[in-house]
C-alpha cells in the first residue's frame, strides 16, 4: 500500500486507523501463538499417543484361506483329491475410473469368459465408491491371469490371489462317497456358525468332504494391512502375523484296485456296490451308479452344473448304497434260515413239498418257479432252491411274524448303521402295529408271507444287507462300517487319528447257527439258484440272491449278497461283497454276475477284463474302447 | 516500463514471499498425499494444483500491474458482475457435492464464482467504505452490511454455506478498519454469537458432546441451516424491539 496517496486530511483518521491495525495486529499474533501452541501439543505431547492410535485404527486383517486337507486310498499313496493351483480375481471398484468402467468390464467379460451380467451383478452401483476388494471369478487358471497381467492397463483395479481349488483326481465312481465342495449357504451360517465358521467359506457339501469338513479344513491365516480412511491400502509390507494351517489329510479305507473293478463290474447299470471288510466294518468300495464329476463343482458354472444334476431323473447325487432302501427279496431268506434254526421253529431236515403255488385266504401265492415246482425241499434245500413256498409255509405256520420282525431287527434292519457318510437311511421293518397305525388295517396272514420273502414294505439299504452278511460272517457280531482309516497330518504324515472298530450289533443268535446258515448259503452256490452265475474258481464263495418284485412287468430289482472266502479260518481275510441292481435296467439278473465278476478279480488279482475272461462271461459283456 | 520498474522496487516481498511458500507447501501435501508408503504415486492431483499455482501467478503479475487506485473505478461494475454471474450457476450451475456452484470449464477444471465474489466484495466494500468516510456510523453499517447479504444470500440457497459463512468476518474486519462505531461492531458479534448459541443448544446432545467441533459440521447440513436462519432473524427482531424500546 503506497501511504503518500492517502490526503493529508486525513489525519486523524489515519492515526486511528493506524492503531485499528495495531490491535488487529495482536489478535493475529495472539491466534498465531494460540494456533503453534496447538501444534506443538499435537504433534509434540500427544504425538505418540496419536500416532499409534491412527496406525491402530487403519490396521485391517485380512484373512488368508487354508488350504484344504487331501484324501487318499487306503494305502495313503493314491491321491483321490489334492488341491491345484488357481486364482481368484478381485476388483476393487473405487479403483475403476467412472468413465473407463464400461469398457474395462466388457474387456473383463471377454477375458474372463464370462457373461458381463455375472459380472454387473457383483459390481452394482452400490459398489462403485468401494475400496474393498470384490471377488469376480474364484477360479480363473494361470492363463487367464497371464492374460491379465499382460494388458493390466486397461484393467485398473484389478487383483488376483492364489486360491487353491479341489481338484477330483479321477474319483470316478467315488465322487458319492468322497462328495464335493460348495460356498457355506446362509442357513449352514447359522447351524454351524458356533462351531467356527464364518461367511464366505468353502464347505464340504456332501460324503467324506462334509463328514470330515472339520478336520479337513484348517484354519485361516490372517494378514494385516495398513488401511486409509476409506480401506485403500497404503502400507508396503502385508505383515503376515498368523499364516494359515492347512487341513489334515484324510485316508479311506477305500482300497482303489477293488474300487475300480467293482465300478466295472457293475457298469452302467442303475445300482450299487459294497465291498466291505467284516472283521472291522471297514468299506474297501463303495460304488453308486449314475456318479458325477465333482470337479464340476469347482467351475465357474458349478450353478447349471449342479441344477442340472439336481434335474437328471437318474439322480447321480443320491448314494444308492446308503440313500435308498429297496425290498430284500430273496436275500431275506439267510435271515429266516437263521431264525428258524435258532428257534428251532421246524426240524431242518423236515420236508415241505413246493407245487409252484400255495393258496391262502382268497389268493392264490405262486413259487418263482411255474408249476410243477420244486417237489419236496428241506430248509437247505429251501434255500439253496430259494423256495418261496417253503417259506411262506414255514414262515406263517411255525416262525410267525413276531419272530421274523424280532430277527430282522437284530440283524440291523430297520435302523441306520451310522456310517461316516451323511444322509443314510434307516430302512423299514413292517409290524403289526406299524401297519395298524398307517393304513388302520389288521395285519394278516399275507403280510407275514411277503414279508418271509423278503417282499411288502419290509426296505433295506445295500449298506444293511452288508452288515446282515457280516453278523452271520463274524458269528453275532456287526462293527459299524466306516470309509475313515485315518486322519494324518499333512506336513508330517503322521497318523493322528485312527478310529478303531466299534461293535454296533451283537447277536444272541448261537455260533451253531450261523455257522449252519454259512453252510446252507455256501449251498445256494454250489447247488442252488447261483450255481451257474457264480463260477469263480478264485475263491469259496457263499452268499444269496434275491429277485425283488417293484411292479415293473419282466424287470427286478437283482441283489447279491455274499461273502469269501467260506474257508477261511482268519475272519479277518473274508470280505462281504454287495451287489444291488436296480429294476429301471434292462433285465438282466446281472447282480450275481458283477459279484462273480468281482470275487474273481479280487481273490486272483486280476482285472476287471482278465476276470471276465477267466469266467467265460465275455459273451455278457461285449469289450468296451481300446484292447490292452 | 516506468509502471513496471516502479511495481518491481515497491513490491510487498514479504507477502510474495509467504504466499509462494505456502503455494509450495499446498502442492507438496497434495502430492504425499498421493503416495502410496511404497514411494509409487497413485494420484496426479498435484499437477492440478501446479497449474493453478502457475496460473495465479500469472494472473498475479497483471494484477500487480494495475494501479489499484483503478480499481476502484471499476469495483461496482466487478461487483455487479460476478453477482449476476453467482445468479447465473445458482440455476444453471455444475452440481458438485450437492452445491450447485460450479461452472463447468473443459474437463475436470471448474470454477467457483463464489470465490470470486469474495475478492469483488472486498473491493466493492472498501471503495464504498472509503468514499463514505463523513456520512453516519449507522448508515455506513447498514449499507456495508447490505453489500455482503445480496451476495450471500444468492449463496446460501446454492447450498453453499461455508462460503457464505467467510463473508460476515470479512465484513466485520473492514467495517472495523473503516471505523465504524465498535458498538455496532460488538453487537454484530453478540448476535452472532446468539445465533449460533441458540441454533446449536437444541442439538445438543446429539451432537456437541459426542465431538467438541461437531457445531462447526451441523451448520453445513441442510436442516440446520433454516434453524440457523431461524435463530439470526429471533436475534435480530429482539435487538430490534430491544433498540426501539431503550432509544
Amino acid at each position: 500500500m503506497s501511504r503518500s496517496s492517502i490526503p493529508e486530511r486525513f489525519e486523524d483518521y489515519r492515526s486511528s486507523a493506524s492503531g485499528r491495525i495495531r490491535s488487529l495486529s495482536v489478535l493475529s499474533l495472539i491466534l498465531f501463538a494460540f494456533y503453534s501452541g496447538y501444534l506443538f501439543y499435537i504433534q509434540t505431547i500427544r504425538g505418540s499417543e496419536l500416532r499409534s492410535r491412527a496406525t491402530m485404527i487403519s490396521q485391517q486383517s485380512n484373512i488368508i484361506p487354508s488350504q484344504r486337507g487331501e484324501i487318499y486310498d487306503r494305502t495313503y499313496s493314491v491321491p483321490f483329491v489334492l488341491n491345484t493351483d488357481s486364482f481368484a480375481i478381485d476388483l476393487v471398484p473405487a479403483e475403476l475410473p467412472d468413465e473407463k468402467r464400461e469398457a474395462a468390464l466388457s474387456s473383463l467379460a471377454a477375458t474372463l469368459d464370462m457373461p458381463i451380467d455375472d459380472i454387473r451383478k457383483k459390481i452394482t452401483p452400490a459398489t462403485y465408491h468401494l475400496y474393498q476388494p470384490i471377488e469376480i471369478l474364484g477360479s480363473a487358471s494361470y492363463e487367464t491371469v497371464t492374460s491379465l497381467a499382460e494388458r493390466i492397463d486397461e484393467f485398473p483395479g484389478i487383483y488376483w490371489h492364489s486360491k487353491p481349488v479341489r481338484n477330483y483326481v479321477e474319483t470316478g465312481s467315488l465322487s458319492h462317497v468322497i462328495g464335493y465342495v460348495g460356498d457355506i449357504t446362509k442357513d449352514e451360517l447359522k447351524l454351524m456358525y458356533n462351531q467356527g465358521y464364518k461367511s464366505g467359506d468353502v464347505i464340504g457339501k456332501s460324503g467324506v468332504e462334509k463328514q470330515y469338513d472339520m478336520a479337513l479344513r484348517g484354519r485361516d491365516g490372517r494378514e494385516f494391512r495398513t488401511v486409509d480412511v476409506k480401506g485403500k491400502n497404503i502400507a508396503s509390507e502385508q505383515g503376515i502375523v498368523d499364516p494359515p494351517v492347512m487341513g489334515s489329510s484324510i485316508v479311506l479305507t477305500i482300497d482303489d484296485t477293488i474300487q475300480k473293478l467293482a465300478e466295472k463290474a457293475l457298469g452302467s447299470r442303475m445300482g450299487s456296490v459294497i465291498v466291505m471288510k467284516p472283521a472291522t466294518g471297514e468299506i474297501l468300495a463303495m460304488v453308486s451308479y449314475p456318479w458325477y464329476n465333482p470337479n464340476l463343482f469347482t467351475g465357474s458354472d458349478a450353478g447349471n452344473e449342479y441344477a442340472k444334476l439336481l434335474a437328471d431323473r437318474n439322480n447321480p447325487l443320491l448314494n444308492r448304497a446308503v440313500q435308498s432302501s429297496y425290498p430284500p427279496a430273496s436275500t431275506f431268506k439267510a435271515i429266516m434260515t437263521a431264525g428258524i434254526i435258532e428257534e428251532k421253529a421246524f426240524p431242518t431236515d423236515k420236508k415241505i413239498r413246493c407245487t409252484g403255488e400255495i393258496s391262502y385266504g382268497d389268493r392264490v401265492f405262486d413259487c418263482w418257479t411255474k408249476k410243477p415246482g420244486h417237489g419236496w425241499l428241506d430248509l437247505k434245500g429251501g434255500l439253496e432252491n430259494s423256495c418261496d413256498v417253503y417259506f411262506w409255509t414255514v414262515g406263517r405256520d411255525y416262525l410267525g411274524i413276531e419272530r421274523i420282525v424280532s430277527y430282522a431287527k437284530d440283524f440291523g434292519y430297520g435302523k441306520a448303521t451310522g456310517i461316516d457318510l451323511p444322509g443314510e437311511l434307516d430302512g423299514l421293518v413292517p409290524t403289526p402295529q406299524w401297519k395298524e397305525r398307517r393304513t388302520h388295517e389288521k395285519w394278516l396272514g399275507g403280510d407275514t408271507m411277503n414279508l418271509a420273502i423278503g417282499q411288502g414294505d419290509l426296505l433295506v439299504t445295500p449298506l444293511q444287507m452288508a452288515d446282515m452278511m457280516a453278523m452271520i460272517v463274524n458269528d453275532g457280531v456287526v462293527y459299524q462300517p466306516h470309509v475313515l482309516k485315518e486322519i494324518r497330518d499333512t506336513s508330517s504324515g503322521a497318523v493322528v487319528q485312527s478310529p478303531p472298530p466299534k461293535e454296533i450289533l451283537r447277536s444272541r443268535i448261537s455260533k451253531e447257527t450261523f455257522a449252519a446258515v454259512r453252510e446252507d448259503l455256501r449251498g445256494v452256490i454250489t447247488e442252488g439258484t447261483a450255481k451257474f452265475p457264480v463260477n469263480t474258481k478264485a475263491v469259496q464263495v457263499a452268499g444269496k440272491t434275491g429277485t425283488a418284485e417293484v411292479g415293473l412287468k419282466d424287470h427286478w430289482h437283482s441283489w447279491f449278497v455274499a461273502f469269501g472266502p467260506y474257508d477261511a479260518p482268519d475272519p479277518a481275510d473274508k470280505v462281504v461283497v454287495v451287489v444291488m441292481v436296480e429294476a429301471s435296467n434292462p433285465w438282466e439278473w446281472w447282480a450275481p454276475y458283477a459279484t462273480n465278476i468281482i470275487f474273481q478279480g479280487m481273490f486272483a488279482s486280476q482285472s476287471y477284463d482278465q476276470a471276465v475272461d477267466t469266467l467265460g462271461l465275455r459273451y455278457l459283456v461285449p469289450r468296451q474302447g481300446r484292447i490292452e | 516500463m516506468s509502471t513496471f520498474r516502479k511495481t518491481i522496487s515497491e513490491m510487498d516481498y514479504a507477502l510474495l514471499g509467504a504466499t509462494a511458500a505456502l503455494t509450495v507447501i499446498g502442492i507438496l501435501s497434495i502430492y504425499s498425499s498421493g503416495l502410496t508408503a511404497e514411494g509409487v504415486h497413485v494420484s496426479n492431483e498435484y499437477l492440478k494444483q501446479i497449474i493453478w499455482a502457475v496460473s495465479g501467478l500469472a494472473i498475479l503479475v497483471v494484477v500487480s500491474l494495475i494501479d489499484y487506485q483503478r480499481m476502484k473505478d471499476y469495483s461496482p461494475i466487478v461487483y455487479a458482475f460476478f453477482l449476476l454471474l453467482i445468479l447465473y450457476v445458482r440455476f444453471f450451475g455444475h452440481e458438485v457435492n450437492g452445491a450447485k456452484s460450479w461452472i463447468g470449464l473443459f474437463g475436470e477444471f471448474g470454477i467457483q464464482p463464489s470465490e470470486f465474489m469474495k475478492i469483488a466484495v472486498i473491493l466493492f466494500l472498501a471503495q464504498y467504505l472509503s468514499e463514505s468516510e463523513h456520512q453516519s456510523s449507522f448508515r455506513r453499517l447498514l449499507v456495508a452490511f447490505a453489500i455482503i447479504l445480496v451476495p450471500v444470500v444468492i449463496i446460501i440457497t446454492q447450498a453453499d454455506m461455508g462460503t457464505a459463512l467467510v463473508f460476515f468476518p470479512i465484513f466485520l474486519f473492514m467495517a472495523y478498519m473503516a471505523g465504524i462505531d465498535r458498538r455496532y461492531i460488538f453487537f454484530i458479534l453478540a448476535a452472532i454469537l446468539a445465533t449460533v448459541i441458540l441454533t446449536i443448544l437444541p442439538l445438543w446432545e446429539q451432537y456437541i458432546l459426542k465431538s467438541p467441533t461437531g457445531f462447526l459440521y451441523i451448520l453445513y447440513k441442510a436442516p440446520y441451516v433454516f434453524e440457523l436462519i431461524g435463530a439470526s432473524c429471533l436475534v435480530l427482531g429482539l435487538s430490534a424491539w430491544g433498540w426501539i424500546s431503550f432509544k
